[in-house]
């Protein structure tokens, strides 16, 4: 017998717990509070500080703005403080909110990513960038930058960053599974090779390129939010929102997947249509994580894995907690990336790297001592 | 009798091999049908056909009075549950969370009402409502076959399809699957379930199909089908019965050496 993928949870009494009530109500607010607190406390931050307060109250001013505005003023609120600084609310509204916002939805979608190819695959290893996915969108990108390819307008390279993405995926999902399963070992080598190729694409891509493009690609292996528009926001929010609905959509039927393909068939899941919405979904939450800001590794495994700790395995809970789970692991891992060196700014993908590098080591080891080998 | 389940001159090819000959099966509504027969005999194979896994390369399988292929994927799992062999969750799930999984076909649907009733039944006949708070994938062989057993129960279809359901258990769980089943049988269901034990067999089957190389050796009440001269043949073991104390056929086997039965083709010294 071919032991399970993943071992007996130490965490199975919290998964009791989730039962009792009171501790998904408590993680989702948890989750929320963080998120809050980290956006406030991330606007202010930056070589212009602004106090909490300040933040608080350009947010109050833009909500009653944003309401009179559809006439809907009766929910406006108290205006609160203004902004000392000169600069501040510029810096706050062109620079910091759009980047923030950028970081909500790049950590959601690459989160919610994250669970559904680990659904579908049925291994908890599996991630966007472990398998190559990331980088088959990063060269769909790069190629579009090159080649300076605009047939499709502003969408030109999102659009190619998703074909790349899908080819990746694609090219994974067929080579990498036996039997409805995918083994761990099978896995990571498949990850290897998709990454050596789109590796190898990507230089090509930085070879033939101008310095400027060079530059630009080279943005990407690090991961940056630095520098996010408005109008990028425009192109990933409708993706990452309709991929993130599409999730939810899923996961009753990724639940009943965790049984095995033809166990879900048996209850009435058409898993060949499933497989085939999850892969289009997980190649469009990827492409709108990685089509503006790059490389972030290890999203979509880390967040995941300690919420299914907390919550357990369902991902009714599991979707919706990494998603916001998500977004708080990147605004924070983006306010330390602005402000950790003073005057610098560090690639955000190398500090998710940093912590998410370690911690798939430790998921491997783990599921190798509990699996009995690389199964 | 209604026939809720017909296997019509069903064939299956397995690279280049042929693992079912023209098999020709009913199965009616009230009846508990067990498959038989030595491994390679192709009773799963067979099972996998009835419950649309595997397309025949010839022959066709109807349920309740359609093509089996007509129905759509989520009207069928109203119709039969199937219970695997092989019951590996890839996620911590609770016990408690695989056996409601059982119930996804009825979402929706007028018997979602019995949902907890089903899954209290379900979790009752497979005997694991003690762990089922606990992780499916931190339970032992034995303790995971029950749960994915309670799951296939909770479904609650007219027609249940078991392949080995008493593989890794103990005699007590062995029996109790079998009594469960039985007991859906009763009430008007209908069952077909795959066994190695002959004795088990012939203790709960309406009627035995003792499959060989493929086609059906024999099928008919266990009286008829657990026949020495037939079992010794197909199993190449010799294999006895005798009048069981409580009026079932007691299947005896030797403990000799299986080299002392020729096997076909092979010249006896």
């Amino acid at each position: 017998m071919s032991a399970s993928l993943i071992a007996p949870e130490r965490a199975d009494p919290l998964a009791r717990g989730a039962r009792t009530g009171v501790r998904v109500p408590a993680v989702f607010a948890g989750l929320t509070a963080a998120l809050v607190v980290l956006v406030v406390v991330s606007a202010g931050s930056g070589q212009l500080s602004i106090p909490p307060d300040q933040v608080l109250g350009a947010f109050a001013r833009a909500w009653n703005d944003g309401v009179r505005a559809i006439g809907l003023g009766i929910l406006s609120v108290a205006p609160g403080a203004a902004v000392e600084h000169v600069n501040g609310e510029a810096t706050l509204w062109l620079i910091r909110v759009p980047r923030l916002l950028m970081a909500v939805l790049v950590g959601a979608s690459l989160a919610a990513a994250g669970v559904v190819m680990q659904g579908v695959f049925r291994n908890p290893l599996a991630e966007p960038g472990v398998i190559g996915i990331s980088s088959g969108a990063a060269v769909g990108a790069s190629a579009s930058i090159v080649f300076g390819l605009s047939f499709l307008g502003p969408l030109t390279l999102p659009v190619l960053a998703f074909a790349g993405g899908l080819i990746a995926i694609v090219i994974v999902y067929a080579s990498a599974r036996a039997d409805g399963r995918t083994e761990v070992v099978t896995l990571v080598l498949t990850g290897i090779a998709v990454n050596a190729v789109g590796g190898a694409a990507i230089a090509l891509f930085t070879y033939l390129g101008s310095t400027q493009q060079r530059e630009q690609i080279v943005f990407w292996q690090l991961g940056s939010l630095n520098g996010t528009r408005w109008d990028d926001l425009a192109v990933v929010a409708p993706i990452a929102a309709v991929g993130i609905t599409a999730c939810l959509f899923l996961s009753g039927r990724l639940d009943l997947l965790a049984l095995g393909e033809r166990q879900a068939e048996h209850l009435g899941v058409r898993v060949e249509r499933l497989r085939v919405i999850a892969i289009v979904v997980i190649a469009l939450l990827t492409c709108a994580a990685v089509a503006f800001c790059g490389i972030i590794g290890f999203v979509g495994l880390v967040v995941p894995h300690l919420m299914r700790m907390v919550l357990g395995p369902g991902h009714r809970l599991l979707l919706p907690a990494s998603a916001v789970g998500g977004s708080v692991l990147l605004v924070a891992a983006d306010l330390v990336a602005r402000t950790a060196v003073p005057g610098s700014e560090l690639p955000i993908g190398m500090l998710t790297a940093l912590i998410g590098g370690p911690f798939f080591f430790w998921l491997l080891r783990r599921t190798r001592r509990r699996s009995g080998g690389w199964g | 009798m209604t026939v809720v389940l017909r296997a019509s001159g069903v064939s299956v090819d397995v690279g280049g091999r042929r693992v079912l000959d023209g098999v020709d099966l009913d199965l009616a509504a009230g009846e508990m049908l067990v498959l038989v027969g030595p491994n390679g005999a192709g009773k799963s194979t067979l099972l996998s056909v009835l419950a649309g896994d595997r397309v025949p390369s010839d022959g066709t399988v109807d349920l309740d009075g359609a093509v089996l292929g007509s129905w759509p994927v989520a009207e069928r799992a109203r119709r039969r549950s199937v219970l695997t062999q092989s019951n590996e969750v890839s996620f911590p799930f609770t016990v408690r969370d695989v056996v409601r999984m059982g119930r996804a076909p009825w979402r929706r649907h007028p018997s979602a009402a019995r949902d907890e009733a089903a899954v209290t039944d379900a979790m009752a006949a497979g005997e694991v409502t003690a762990f089922a708070d606990r992780a499916v994938t931190a339970l032992s062989g034995g303790e995971r076959a029950r749960a994915a057993f309670a799951r296939s129960f909770a479904q609650e279809c007219a027609i249940a399809l078991l392949d080995e359901p008493t593989a890794s258990l103990d005699i007590r769980h062995q029996h109790r699957v079998l009594a469960r089943t039985r007991d859906r049988v009763n009430a008007g269901g209908a069952a077909v379930v795959v066994l190695h034990d002959l004795g088990l067999a012939a203790a709960y089957a309406d009627r035995i199909a003792l499959l060989d190389a493929g086609r059906i050796a024999a099928v008919g009440p266990p009286r008829d089908v657990l026949e020495p001269a037939l079992l010794t043949r197909v199993y190449r073991h010799p294999i006895d019965v005798v009048e069981g104390p409580r009026g079932t056929p007691l299947v005896i086997v030797d403990p000799v050496a299986p080299a002392s039965v020729p096997l076909p083709g092979e010249r006896t010294p």
